[in-house]
């Protein structure tokens, strides 16, 4: 009797009693609200502390449509590489390519304006190897940089330990040195002590350092605009140079060769099975258009990211003006926050959407509070800093990332804690560790050194693509044996 | 069930609105209306020293 009555709650309005699916509905949204609420209360708060943290609050407002987005698109590279080797499903890779394809039709007038934060990295194969690490690690963890963060936000505690694992082995990696100097090509430690950096980093000790200033930075940072001499801040860059040459033409032949291996056949199948006339080169163009809106989902949620990107870049730029900086590393200064600035007295500030750095950061911060040194490297102690977690403009980007996530799971029923097993746990933590070896050697994720760079025109987004489907690929076989292997193993062992 | 969703909608519409209404009129001052120059711009008006033009350049090679 008593368990009825728990079981019948009555509606707040009172128009009437609801089931227990109900009003366990109704207790998620509540929740939903309340995170809203809370995102709402710190925005204003801070805000009426000091005016300032109104920057801090476009990254975290930004981070809440990406977290809704990938959320409702479900936008995960390792299922879009994972589905298309392992299953020869290609819908969630095209939603992907199609969603990097808007993200550039967004941000090509923001680049021809001039106000785009963004900066093309440096192009060279160094690209390619780290998004084999990358490829391999996200398919063995089950989910990307950023899909970990949104599945953290359904209550997924495999993709928390994804993250975890990304977090902590970029921060240690970044600063390894000792043992690890012995594995530096003499060309990149004469190189990097040429830089003329800081004594304070102490360039020639540490892998990373020697990396990024022996090597990768002697590398050119090129856009497809560049490369045919135009401008990038002009139309003709812009619209022709990074958009057409750089996305369009890429992703549409990208396409083709995917319709061709892993969409036709089933298609032509299909079509015939119903009657339809597939013949020529229109049956062709009606299947390959079939390819493309075969994940509206994805495709919707990408065009809102590029959207939000792209205003997230715009909005970033005003404020810098407004406030006549050119890092949030002055404003953190002048707020009172100058705890964990690097020497130059900057911190991370994208000025778009990233993921990685800021995991690494915290890390970086914590373990300096524990008595590490982690600011004689050049990622933490020259570019990004290690600021407290709890006023670093990405990390609330992040944060509010996960809850923005948390939020349409919960209103669309999709939130549920999943607790992870020893094993799911065990290949979390290796592929994690492989996507933060890939992130640092890359300088991004497969948000920030793929789709945030090949929608910007930059050449070595699809340079990291393409490791990275290489990677994906190895990590796709990698787990068909493995999985054969235990099938076989648990056969023997039933005397199958 | 699901009608209040837009609540979440409009509140996010809102605190974003604000904040570009905030960042708009300096976007206006440097650049939005000055088609292929607005980087220029930008540059005239933030505050600028050695060591930030040297971060400037590393950064664009670290992201």
């Amino acid at each position: 009797m008593q368990q009825q009555v728990a079981d019948v709650a009555i509606d707040g309005a009172g128009l009437g009693v609801m089931t227990p699916e109900e009003a366990a509905k109704r207790k998620k949204r509540i929740w939903a609200l309340g995170l809203l609420g809370f995102f709402a209360i710190i925005s204003v708060g801070s805000f009426a502390f000091n005016e300032y943290y109104i920057y801090l609050s476009v990254y975290l407002w930004f981070g809440m449509i990406y977290g809704m987005c990938l959320q409702y698109g479900r936008f995960c590279f390792s299922s879009a590489f994972r589905d298309l080797f392992a299953i020869k499903v290609p819908r969630m890779l095209v939603g992907i390519v199609i969603a990097t394809l808007l993200f550039g039709v967004v941000s090509a007038p923001i680049t021809a304006i001039g106000l785009s934060t963004f900066h093309a990295a440096p192009v060279s194969s160094h690209a390619i190897i780290a998004g084999v690490f990358f490829g391999i690690g996200m398919v063995i963890a089950g989910g990307c940089a950023s899909s970990s963060l949104y599945k953290t936000g359904e209550g997924n505690m495999n993709a928390l330990i994804v993250i975890l694992s990304i977090s902590v082995t970029q921060a240690l990696f970044a600063d390894v040195g000792g043992w690890a100097n012995n594995f530096v090509p003499e060309a990149w430690h004469m190189s990097a002590a040429e830089r003329g950096l800081p004594a304070s980093i102490n360039v020639t000790d540490g892998w990373v350092d020697q990396y990024l200033a022996g090597y990768v930075w002697n590398q050119p940072a090129l856009t497809y605009a560049g490369v045919l001499g135009m401008s990038n801040t002009s139309a003709a860059g812009a619209f022709v140079g990074n958009l057409l040459v750089g996305i369009v033409l890429p992703a549409s032949v990208l396409l083709a060769v995917v319709y061709v291996i892993y969409w036709r056949k089933g298609y032509r199948r299909k079509s015939q099975k119903a009657g339809k006339d597939v013949s020529g080169l229109k049956g062709e163009l009606v299947g390959y258009w079939s390819m493309i809106i075969a994940n509206k989902r994805t495709a919707i949620a990408g065009l809102i990211l590029g959207i939000a990107a792209a205003l997230h870049m715009l909005v970033i730029q005003g404020l810098r003006v407004k406030f006549g900086f050119k890092n949030a590393g002055t404003l953190l200064d002048r707020i009172g926050w100058d705890y964990g600035l690097s020497v130059q007295g900057t911190v991370f500030d994208p000025g778009y959407w990233y993921v990685t750095t800021q995991e690494a950061q915290w890390v970086g911060w914590t373990l300096q509070k524990m008595g590490m040194n982690m600011q004689d490297n050049i990622y933490f102690g020259f570019v990004n800093g290690i600021p407290n977690p709890a006023i670093n403009p990405a990390d609330w980007m992040s944060f509010a990332l996960i809850g923005g996530a948390a939020i349409i799971a919960l209103y669309h029923n999709e939130f549920k804690f999943k607790k992870p097993t020893w094993e799911t746990a065990m290949w979390s933590v290796i592929g994690g560790a492989l996507m933060g070896i890939g992130a640092r050697l890359g300088l991004g994720c497969n948000v920030g050194a793929f789709f945030v760079r090949v929608a910007n025109g930059d050449c070595s987004g699809w340079l990291f693509g393409l490791g990275m489907a290489g990677g994906a690929y190895m990590g796709v076989k990698f787990f068909n044996w493995w999985t054969e292997r235990k099938l076989a193993k648990e056969a023997a062992s039933c005397g199958l | 069930m699901k009608s209040d969703l837009w609540v979440v909608f409009a509140v996010t519409a809102a605190f974003l609105g604000f904040q570009m209404g905030y960042a708009l009129p300096p976007m206006q001052e440097v650049g939005l209306s000055a088609f292929g120059h607005g980087d220029t711009a930008v540059e005239e008006t933030v505050e600028s020293d050695a060591a930030m033009e040297q971060y400037e350049e590393l950064n664009k090679l670290m992201e």
